[in-house]
């Protein structure tokens, strides 16, 4: 599997119903190996890139982070259990949508 | 064996802190881009990035359609398609603002167009001689 796989793959609730898409991947480092291990998806519901502004670290120019926040107050995240990644091109969440918590809130 | 330094965080977010980036080998010499990464499905099903994708043929995948037909164009034009270069995660030795791997890791994204555009302009006359 390749990263092209997921990103901006299509995003289905339980029921079939497309939500949102793939905007990004979270991983992090595993300890004991040269991996990064995938935790879970950042899900959006249209197509805006993050420009980083998902980190505490990245906080300027204030405009383009309050933009940024606003373009993506909706964006979800989805840990990797919540999520069936068997079918190429297309994600189906295991959980309600308004399950998932908030970008924001992570 | 070596650990990628990720100066101490403890979370990626591939397409904001990976992917795009340039990388480059020993002594800043630039090798290439992150265009993709391969994601290996462990036994205990965890997904995990184990390697760096490097080249036009790894873009074109990620690529959305209109874009797509100009990179495989161009990709034609060039002599290629040439397959994607994969670089371990082994290899990769720091990320920041630009993703540092080894030379070996380098010698693995070494792209084959470019060596058949250095062939090229090696026949140009005059192409042996710097500019004074």
């Amino acid at each position: 599997m390749k990263g092209a796989d997921l990103f901006n793959a299509a995003v289905l609730d339980p029921g079939g119903r497309r939500v949102g898409m793939v905007i990004d991947i979270r991983t992090a480092p595993a300890p004991d190996r040269p991996a990064l291990v995938v935790q879970g998806l950042v899900i959006g519901r249209r197509h805006v890139r993050l420009f980083g502004y998902q980190r505490s670290d990245e906080v300027g120019p204030k405009p383009l982070s309050r933009i940024s926040a606003l373009l993506h107050r909706d964006t979800r995240y989805a840990p990797l259990a919540d999520v069936d990644l068997a079918s190429p091109g297309t994600v189906r969440l295991r959980v309600p949508w308004d399950d998932l918590d908030l970008l924001a809130d992570r | 064996m070596r650990h990628t330094d990720w100066h101490g965080r403890d979370r990626i977010d591939l397409g904001t802190q990976l992917l795009d980036r340039q990388i480059t080998a020993p002594g800043a010499r630039a090798v290439g881009k992150v265009d993709d990464v391969e994601l290996t499905r462990r036994d205990d099903g965890a997904l995990e990035v184990t390697a760096l994708l490097v080249g036009v043929a790894a873009l074109c995948e990620r690529t959305p359609s209109p874009e797509r037909g100009l990179l495989r164009l161009g990709m034609r034009l060039a002599g290629g398609p040439d397959p994607a270069r994969r670089i371990g995660l082994e290899h990769v030795v720091d990320v920041q603002s630009d993703v540092e791997v080894t030379e070996e890791g380098a010698n693995e994204a070494a792209s084959p167009a470019e060596r058949r555009f250095g062939r090229l302009v090696r026949r140009i006359p005059g192409a042996g001689r710097e500019g004074g």
